[in-house]
C-alpha cells in the first residue's frame, strides 16, 4: 500500500458527487482560498472572488477568463517598471514622464502589436515572411530591440519604445503559442485566447499551460470534470503546502535564514540549528579572490542552491497550477516527482516542464522535422541541442530585458556567452541521455518483440539485472550531481566570466588552476 | 475485381485497419516507462501526461519508416498524435 501525505479524495465517489453540489462548490473555493492566504498570496480573496464566478458559470468560463486577466493585468500590472524608470532617467526625461500613463500605452501597445502580428499571420497564411510566423517575431522583436538600443532617438521616444518592448516581451511565447495554433483545429478568437496571455492564475514569460489548443483540451466539460478538477487544484496547493514548509526548514537549517520561523526556534532552543552555508556566489566570489573555501564546503554550498531552487520552483509552479485546475483546466504540474528521475532527460523533462514544452514546441519539432531526417541519431541529438542549448539561451536572452536594455543586443550576446556553454552542456547531456535510452528501447524491442517480453527476458541475466539495478539506485545521485554542476553556469546576474565558472567546476572537482 | 483485406500491406493506408500497428508502438512507449496500465484508443495520451512530447518523436519516425508520411512537406500538429484514434486519422488523411 502506497503512504500518502496528501489523501486521494478525487477517487471517493461520495466526495466527487459532494465537490458538484453549491455547497461543497463553496466548501472547496473556501478551502482553497485559505490555503491560498496560507501560502502567502496576498490576493488570495481577489483570487478566490475570480475562480468562485468561473465555478458558478462554467458555461461562460472562457469569456470570464479574459475577463479576469484583463483585471488581474489592470491591478498588478506586473512588469518591470522600476527598468523602464531607470531608462527614463538615464534618457534624463524621468521628469516629465506620466508613468501611469506610459503603464496604460505600454501595455495595450503591447496587447495591440500581438493581435495585430496574429491578424497579418492569418492573413497572409503561410505567404512570405508568415511561412515562419514565429521565426518572424523573433527577428522583428531583435530588430525592434536593436532600433531601441542604437538608433538616434531621442529620450522620450526611446524610453516608450523600451516600455512597449519590455511589456511585449513579457507576451512574446503566449503570442508565439497562438501562431502555432494557427493550423490546430477549433483554435478559440484571438479575443478568447487573451484569456490566458500572462492568465490571473500566475506564471512568467512561460506560457502556464501552454497555448489556447493545450487549454481546450484540457478544459472540464461537465460537472463531474470540473469536481475532480478542483479536488486536485485543492491537493496540489496542500501539497505546495507541505513543501513549502520544507523548504522554510531547509533554508533555515542549511542558511540559517528563516525570518519568523528563526526567531521562533531560536527563542525555543536558545540557539540556531544552522550549518550557515555561503552562497554559491560567494564560494565564487572566494575561489575569485584567491581564498577558496575548503571543497566540502563548496560542494555543500552546491548541493543546497540545489535543493533550495528546486524546492521554491515546485512551490511556484504548483500553486499555479492548483489555481489553474480551480478555474477548471485539468492542467499537469510543473514539476513532478524529479528525483524519481531515470535520466538526465527525465529530470529535465519533471522539473520545469512547461518551459520543457515550449523548447520542445518551438525548437525541437521545427529542427527535428526539417534537418537530417535520413540520420536518426543525429537527427534527435541536433533537435535536442536546438531546444536545450540554443531555444534555451534564446528565452532566457529575449527575457532577460534589463541585460538587453544595460548592454544593449550586442553587449547582451556576449553577456549570455557563460549561458549558452550552459544551454550547450544541458542539449549535448540531454541528447546523450535520450539517445541511450532509444538504444534501450529499440534493443528490447528488436530482440524480444515487446519490451514486456525484452524485461521477462533481462530477468535471466544476473549480471545485466545486477548492473541494471545499480545504475537506477545511483541515477539519482548522479542525475543531481550533473544538474548540480551545470547551475555553475547558470547566473542570473549575467555578470560572472565564463573562466571564473570553469574554475570553480574545475575546483570542484579537485584541481585548482589559481596558483 | 480484387478484394484487398484491411492488413494487406499493399492495401492504401486510408483503407487499412492502422490501430494494430500504432497500438504496438505506443505500447512499447509506455512499457519502457514502466507504465502497464491498458490504454484506450480514444485515450489522450499525451494531455492525459502518460506520453511526453518527446515520445511524439518516435511516433513520427514510426509513421516516416512504416507509412511514408513526410511531416515536412505537411502541417506538423503535435495533437494529432494524442490518441491511436488521432494517429490513424492522421494516415487517412
Amino acid at each position: 500500500m502506497r503512504l500518502r501525505i496528501i489523501p486521494a479524495v478525487e477517487q471517493d465517489a461520495r466526495v466527487v458527487a459532494f465537490a458538484q453540489r453549491p455547497l461543497g462548490k463553496a466548501l472547496l473555493l473556501l478551502l482553497f482560498g485559505l490555503m491560498l492566504s496560507a501560502s502567502g498570496r496576498t490576493d488570495a480573496p481577489q483570487l478566490t472572488a475570480v475562480l468562485a464566478v468561473l465555478t458558478a458559470f462554467p458555461a461562460h468560463r472562457r469569456p470570464l477568463l479574459v475577463a479576469a486577466t484583463l483585471y488581474w493585468l489592470v491591478r498588478t500590472a506586473g512588469f518591470d517598471w522600476a527598468l523602464v524608470q531607470r531608462i527614463a532617467q538615464q534618457q534624463g526625461v524621468a521628469e516629465s514622464l506620466d508613468l501611469g500613463r506610459l503603464q496604460l500605452v505600454s501595455i495595450g501597445g503591447a496587447l495591440l502589436c500581438c493581435a495585430g502580428y496574429y491578424a497579418l499571420a492569418r492573413a497572409l497564411a503561410a505567404r512570405g515572411a508568415m511561412r515562419h510566423p514565429v521565426l518572424s517575431l523573433l527577428v522583428v522583436y531583435l530588430a525592434a530591440a536593436c532600433v531601441a538600443s542604437y538608433a538616434p532617438l531621442d529620450g522620450g521616444t526611446r524610453t516608450m519604445l523600451w516600455a512597449l518592448l519590455i511589456v511585449f516581451g513579457q507576451y512574446l511565447w503566449f503570442l508565439g503559442y497562438s501562431l502555432l495554433d494557427l493550423s490546430a483545429r477549433q483554435t478559440p478568437a484571438f479575443a478568447l485566447q487573451l484569456g490566458h496571455y500572462l492568465p490571473f492564475w500566475g506564471g512568467s514569460a512561460t506560457p502556464f499551460p501552454k497555448g489556447a489548443a493545450a487549454l481546450r483540451k484540457i478544459e472540464a466539460r461537465d460537472g463531474r470534470a470540473l469536481a475532480l478538477c478542483q479536488l486536485k487544484g485543492c491537493k496540489l496547493l496542500a501539497w505546495a503546502l507541505v513543501l513549502s514548509a520544507v523548504s522554510a526548514t531547509w533554508e533555515l537549517f542549511a542558511y540559517g535564514r528563516g525570518g519568523v520561523l528563526a526567531d521562533i526556534v531560536e527563542a525555543r532552543l536558545g540557539w540556531l540549528p544552522t550549518l550557515a552555508l555561503p552562497q554559491v556566489g560567494a564560494a565564487m566570489d572566494a575561489l575569485a579572490a584567491g581564498h577558496p573555501f575548503g571543497g566540502a564546503l563548496s560542494w555543500a554550498s552546491l548541493l543546497a542552491d540545489f535543493i533550495s531552487k528546486l524546492l521554491a520552483l515546485s512551490v511556484w509552479g504548483h500553486v499555479i497550477v492548483a489555481t489553474c485546475r480551480m478555474a477548471g483546466f485539468a492542467a499537469l504540474r510543473n514539476t513532478y516527482r524529479p528525483l524519481a528521475a531515470r535520466s538526465i532527460a527525465d529530470f529535465w523533462n519533471r522539473y520545469y516542464y512547461y518551459f520543457k514544452e515550449l523548447l520542445v514546441d518551438f525548437f525541437f519539432y521545427p529542427a527535428f522535422l526539417r534537418f537530417f531526417r535520413t540520420h536518426p541519431r543525429l537527427r534527435r541529438a541536433f533537435a535536442t541541442l536546438a531546444a536545450a542549448g540554443f531555444g534555451n539561451a534564446l528565452y532566457h536572452y529575449l527575457r532577460d530585458a534589463e541585460v538587453l536594455v544595460e548592454r544593449g543586443p550586442w553587449g547582451a550576446l556576449l553577456a549570455f556567452r557563460s549561458y549558452l556553454v550552459y544551454g550547450l552542456l544541458l542539449g549535448g547531456a540531454v541528447a546523450l541521455s535520450q539517445l541511450r535510452a532509444a538504444r534501450a528501447q529499440a534493443g528490447t524491442a528488436g530482440t524480444a518483440g515487446t519490451a514486456a517480453t525484452a524485461a521477462t527476458s533481462a530477468t535471466s541475466s544476473p549480471t545485466a539485472s545486477w548492473r541494471d539495478e545499480l545504475s537506477r539506485a545511483l541515477a539519482p545521485v548522479t542525475i543531481c550531481l550533473f544538474f548540480c554542476l551545470l547551475g555553475v553556469f547558470d547566473d542570473p546576474t549575467r555578470t560572472r566570466s565564463l573562466g571564473s565558472q570553469c574554475s570553480f567546476v574545475l575546483s570542484l572537482l579537485g584541481w585548482n588552476p589559481t596558483p | 475485381m480484387t478484394t484487398r483485406h484491411r492488413n494487406d500491406p499493399h492495401t492504401p493506408d486510408r483503407e487499412r485497419d492502422l490501430r494494430p500497428g500504432l497500438r504496438l508502438i505506443v505500447r512499447q512507449l509506455l512499457d519502457a516507462k514502466g507504465d502497464r496500465t491498458p490504454f484506450g484508443d480514444d485515450e489522450p495520451l499525451l494531455t492525459g501526461g502518460r506520453l511526453e512530447s518527446v515520445d511524439v518523436i518516435e511516433l513520427v519516425m514510426h509513421l516516416e519508416q512504416a507509412h511514408g508520411v513526410d511531416f515536412s512537406t505537411r502541417a506538423f500538429d503535435p495533437d494529432d498524435f494524442d490518441s491511436v484514434a488521432r494517429m490513424e486519422a492522421l494516415l487517412q488523411r
